[in-house]
């Protein structure tokens, strides 16, 4: 793993208290942990993280009892730091990993990096009903199913400062999305689909240069992604580079 | 256990979770079966887990994309 500094590292994090906020989720920030508590089949799903030490300190119990009490999140994050040991930890509270995101950023951008869009493609930010639809179409289809993201939380999220949604058409049609989050220090890049039909032809990967050069003009803070395994590759060919890998957890509600 | 008695249980544990009558091969992946999200996954890990005696290691699990992953694994881990 590179040697990323801290502050860009929690881009995820802050990504996920702002949507909550902005959802009037009911969040609780705690030292080694926090939660915001959502509506089950609902984005944002990822409402929980904890930290590496959760396993070791005595706040832990603190987690164990919210776990308990019933107040429970649908998924949650760890980072790869001590996950050997906050693992057994998270299972025995009930939770199992499934799937992890390696954390990328690219922290400089080559100035010539601006793609030349065929001209079937165009790229913008959906403000119209019948473009927001499509960019939640796919997002609703797209991403770990099944989840439900509608066109009045899509208004409050992209209405609020720092955070952008872009949909790249193709032949006039939306085949792939972004949303940005930008902080003082960091650009995050979220919610990157593509629509099945049109996957394996680089959509992704131009919508995610246009991106990049777009903020390179605004400012030098680097950019920041959570690459699945199969999407690493493509990540790692536009210059990412990997930081750290963070897991995620669901918890298991029907005992086997 | 044989390769094809770990595939013939796995087999009958994925029937359960996903339904009777869906077909299973060892080259079956998430993307091919529209029952097995994230919740239905980790209730598989979690089943073949306990119905094997076994447990996974982290690094192993992120690794597992199809039902041939999840033999291989079980085969590893017999004594």
């Amino acid at each position: 793993m590179n040697n990323i500094p801290d502050h860009i590292r929690t881009n995820l994090y802050e990504f996920y208290d702002r949507i909550s906020q902005i959802c009037g989720l009911n969040s609780e920030i705690e030292e080694l942990w926090s939660v915001s508590e959502n509506i089950p089949g609902y984005w944002p799903r990822l409402i929980y993280r904890v930290d590496p030490e959760i396993a070791t300190k005595p706040s832990s119990v603190h987690f164990s009892e919210k776990v308990k009490s019933g107040h429970l999140p649908e998924l949650l994050i760890a980072s790869d730091e001590n996950i050997q040991q906050t693992d057994p930890f998270l299972r025995q509270q009930g939770f199992f990993p499934f799937s992890a995101w390696k954390g990328m950023a690219m922290t400089k951008i080559q100035n010539n990096f601006a793609p030349e869009l065929p001209v079937d493609v165009e790229i913008i930010e959906p403000e119209c009903l019948a473009d927001q639809e499509q960019w939640l179409r796919i997002v609703n289809t797209e991403l770990v199913a099944p989840l439900k993201m509608d066109k009045t939380l899509l208004e409050s999220i992209i209405s609020n400062p720092g955070i952008k949604s872009y949909l790249l058409k193709h032949n006039g049609v939306g085949v792939s999305t972004i949303l940005t989050f930008e902080t003082a220090e960091s650009t995050g890049l979220y919610l990157i689909a593509t629509e099945k039909s049109a996957q394996k032809q680089g959509f992704a990967s131009l919508l995610v240069q246009y991106i990049l050069v777009q903020n390179a003009r605004r400012s030098k803070n680097p950019v920041i992604l959570h690459a699945t395994q199969s999407g690493e590759r493509m990540y790692l060919k536009l210059g990412f580079q990997s930081f750290n890998q963070f897991f995620l957890y669901r918890q298991l509600k029907i005992k086997p | 256990m044989t390769r094809f008695e770990i595939f013939s249980k796995i087999e009958s544990i994925c029937q359960k979770i996903f339904g009777e009558g869906t077909v299973i091969s060892e080259k079956t992946a998430a993307t091919d079966i529209e029952k097995w999200d994230s919740m239905n996954h980790v209730t598989l890990i979690a089943t073949i887990e306990k119905e094997f005696s076994v447990t996974f290691d982290i690094m192993e699990i992120i690794r597992i994309t199809t039902i041939g992953d999840f033999v291989d694994l079980v085969d590893k881990k017999q004594v």
